[in-house]
């Protein structure tokens, strides 16, 4: 699977490529695995270059969620094409992660990028 | 007319066949003398929802099975994505099979299995997702049809509308972009049938699928269809009789059409038709 | 006939090609299968041996008797259970149980379209449906016809014992004296033709019911009258080649 690793403002961004099918989740589950075991307060995952997910890769990120739920991560989703949001919306995931715009966007959420708010981690928090 | 040479013409002038889904040309089935269909032709485009009308009998169902390559037919040409499913055997069938979802009338639910491993039957045995990940998919598709929590009641144990709705789920489980569905809701309440179409609806229109629905009842026909078709009966039978979209469909003025869509039961179609036979029938044919 | 065939050459490419596919057959649903095949069938077969080692013993040490060899009761009640009558009690009992439940439960499913919503699904019938009970069969067919075996003996010694009142030792070592282990295994192999008969004919009729509920009463009685009619030529036909 297509993804790079981006680190904007001392911010790490997980960007990823492509469709999201049933060839590929495997690989991204492999990836969010890893992830999952060194907790951070946030995670962002740009998905502007997404062009589909199917179930198996929302499920993906449902897992992850799952893993990251005991240490209160906040799973930041940005830049979500309109049918991608959809496919997201129609098993009522936003409520599980929080959407964004663009990148950075979610990075002001997270209180990361130079000279935003520090405090605005509370408002991303729930 | 070869699929390259349609693509590529396509893809330059017509717009409008670039995204043909499924083409049906001069189709013709009989069983034994009976002619149920009878040089039926359409196209559907992506993204569209196709609703094909018609009295019982009228050969509706046989088209669908048509369609997703159950049986085969006299004559003519079915292309699923320019593919000629009619003439492609049960091997070189699969490929395309994975790809669209059916559901059937009765929803064909395996009775031996719990509603979750129904949902999750074409994913255990097509792909190779790990159980952990289809067990969350099937959570997310019993969602999708209202059911969440039911996954381990086996079908005997729900009503005939939940047991259709789980049907979809199992439909929807591989994300076809291609769904067919035999009377999708029929069984429901006017609740759960909202909820279907809205689903149907945000599939298509939201995500681009395509769907091929073989429906009674107008109201859900008019309230997701974007094309539809009217099968006739009697004398028409086998033959399409309307078409288009639904406005257009709305101000057409067939009167067997007119009578269908607002449910008569004296018109053109059979009552009168078979009076004569009737009494013939009934006093002998001497 | 033809479809028949083509049956059996599917349910070998599966079995044999499969796994190397990754297309394997599901353990788990093996075992069910042969839980229902073979374990619940247990009692029943066992009853029936029982009983036929009951009245083989004593119409036996009657005749026997009279001749002046009733030592050789259990010989003749060993013998006769594991060339003849242990596979073949235990594969009528198997056609009745199990066979005509597998032509009803697949038949069902070809009526209710679960068959064709399989099919549709890209999931081969052959593979998903028959394979496993293929398997479960095939185990447990001779399986079955070994505990039948046993019971028949049990049934014997009865008579031997209770009846007769003459010893337990000597009716063991008899028995066992007098049948080889070529007995047993003509025995064990007749079981597994008749396994094989009986769950290709049952699945084949059910694969193939038409016409609705009447359909599914009609074709199971027509798998039971096939199994026993294929079990019982093919028995002669494999007893004449044995001896």
């Amino acid at each position: 699977m297509k993804h790079s690793i981006e680190t904007l403002g001392g911010i790490e961004v997980l960007k990823l490529h492509g469709e999201i099918d049933l060839k590929v989740s495997p690989d991204l589950r492999g990836l969010l695995t890893k992830k999952a075991q060194t907790p951070q307060d946030y995670f962002i995952f740009d998905l502007q270059d997404v062009s589909y997910i199917d179930s198996s890769g929302l499920a993906t990120f449902v897992e992850f969620f799952q893993l990251t739920r005991e240490k209160n991560s906040n799973i930041l989703m940005a830049g979500l094409k309109p049918r991608v949001r959809s496919i997201f919306e129609l098993v009522r995931l936003e409520e599980l992660f929080i959407f964004c715009d663009c990148v950075a966007d979610a990075i002001e959420k997270v209180g990361g990028a130079a000279g935003s708010v520090l405090n605005s981690m509370d408002s991303a928090g729930d | 007319m070869t699929l390259d040479s349609d693509s590529s013409k396509s893809a330059l002038h017509d717009r409008e066949s670039k995204d043909v889904v499924i083409e049906v040309k001069d189709l013709v089935v009989r069983f034994g003398d009976r002619t149920i269909l009878d040089g039926i032709n359409f196209k559907v485009h992506k993204g569209d929802t196709m609703i094909i009308m018609g009295g019982s009998g009228c050969g509706k169902s046989t088209l669908l099975r048509q369609l997703i390559g159950s049986t085969v037919p006299d004559s003519g040409e079915i292309r699923l994505y320019g593919f000629d499913i009619t003439r492609m055997s049960e091997k070189e069938l699969d490929p395309l099979r994975k790809r669209f979802g059916m559901l059937f009338q009765s929803g064909a639910l395996l009775q031996s299995l719990t509603i979750g491993e129904n949902i999750s039957l074409p994913l255990l045995e097509n792909s190779k997702v790990d159980p952990a990940i289809v067990d969350l998919i099937v959570k997310m598709k019993l969602e999708l049809v209202g059911l969440t929590g039911f996954e381990n009641l086996k079908p005997a144990e729900i009503s005939g509308g939940m047991k259709k709705r789980v049907a979809l789920a199992r439909a929807l489980a591989l994300d076809p972009d291609l769904l067919f569905s035999d009377e999708p809701t029929a069984g429901l309440d006017p609740v759960m049938t909202a909820v279907v179409d809205k689903l149907t609806c945000d599939l298509t229109r939201k995500l681009g699928m395509t769907a091929v629905v073989v429906t009674h009842d107008m109201t859900s026909a008019f309230r997701i269809g974007t094309y539809m078709i009217m099968l006739g009966s009697g004398p028409h039978q086998g033959k399409i009789i309307a078409e288009g979209t639904p406005e257009e469909i709305k101000k057409n003025p067939d009167p067997m059409l007119r009578q269908f869509i607002n449910g008569e039961a004296d018109g053109p179609i059979p009552l009168k038709l078979s009076q004569d036979d009737y009494f013939k029938h009934l006093l002998g044919s001497g | 006939m033809n479809a028949y065939f083509r049956l059996n050459v599917e349910i070998l490419f599966w079995l044999i090609i499969g796994p190397f596919q990754r297309q394997g057959p599901k353990v788990a649903e093996v075992f069910r299968q042969i839980v229902r095949i073979g374990v619940e069938g247990l009692p029943m077969s066992a009853m029936t041996a029982l009983t036929v080692g009951l009245t083989l013993a004593m119409q036996a040490s009657r005749k026997l008797t009279e001749l002046g060899a009733g030592m050789y009761v259990p010989d003749m009640v060993s013998v006769s259970m594991m060339r003849e009558l242990g596979p073949l009690m235990t594969s009528i009992i198997i056609i009745g149980r199990s066979g005509s439940a597998v032509t009803a439960e697949l038949g069902t499913m070809r009526v209710s379209e679960e068959i064709e919503a399989l099919r549709v699904m890209a999931i081969k019938p052959v593979k998903f449906l028959v394979v496993p009970r293929f398997i479960a069969m095939m185990i447990m067919g001779p399986l079955l016809t070994v505990f039948s075996n046993y019971f028949g003996l049990v049934g014997g010694w009865i008579v031997w014992k209770l009846i007769q009142g003459k010893g337990t030792a000597i009716y063991i070592t008899r028995s066992l004296e007098s049948a080889t282990a070529g007995d047993l295994y003509s025995g064990l192999f007749k079981s597994a033709v008749f396994a094989w008969l009986v769950v290709t004919i049952s699945c084949h009729v059910g694969l193939n019911v038409k016409g609705g509920a009447e359909g599914v009463g009609r074709a199971t009685t027509r798998s039971v009258v096939l199994a026993l009619v294929a079990v019982f030529i093919s028995n002669a036909t494999l007893t004449y080649l044995f001896f």
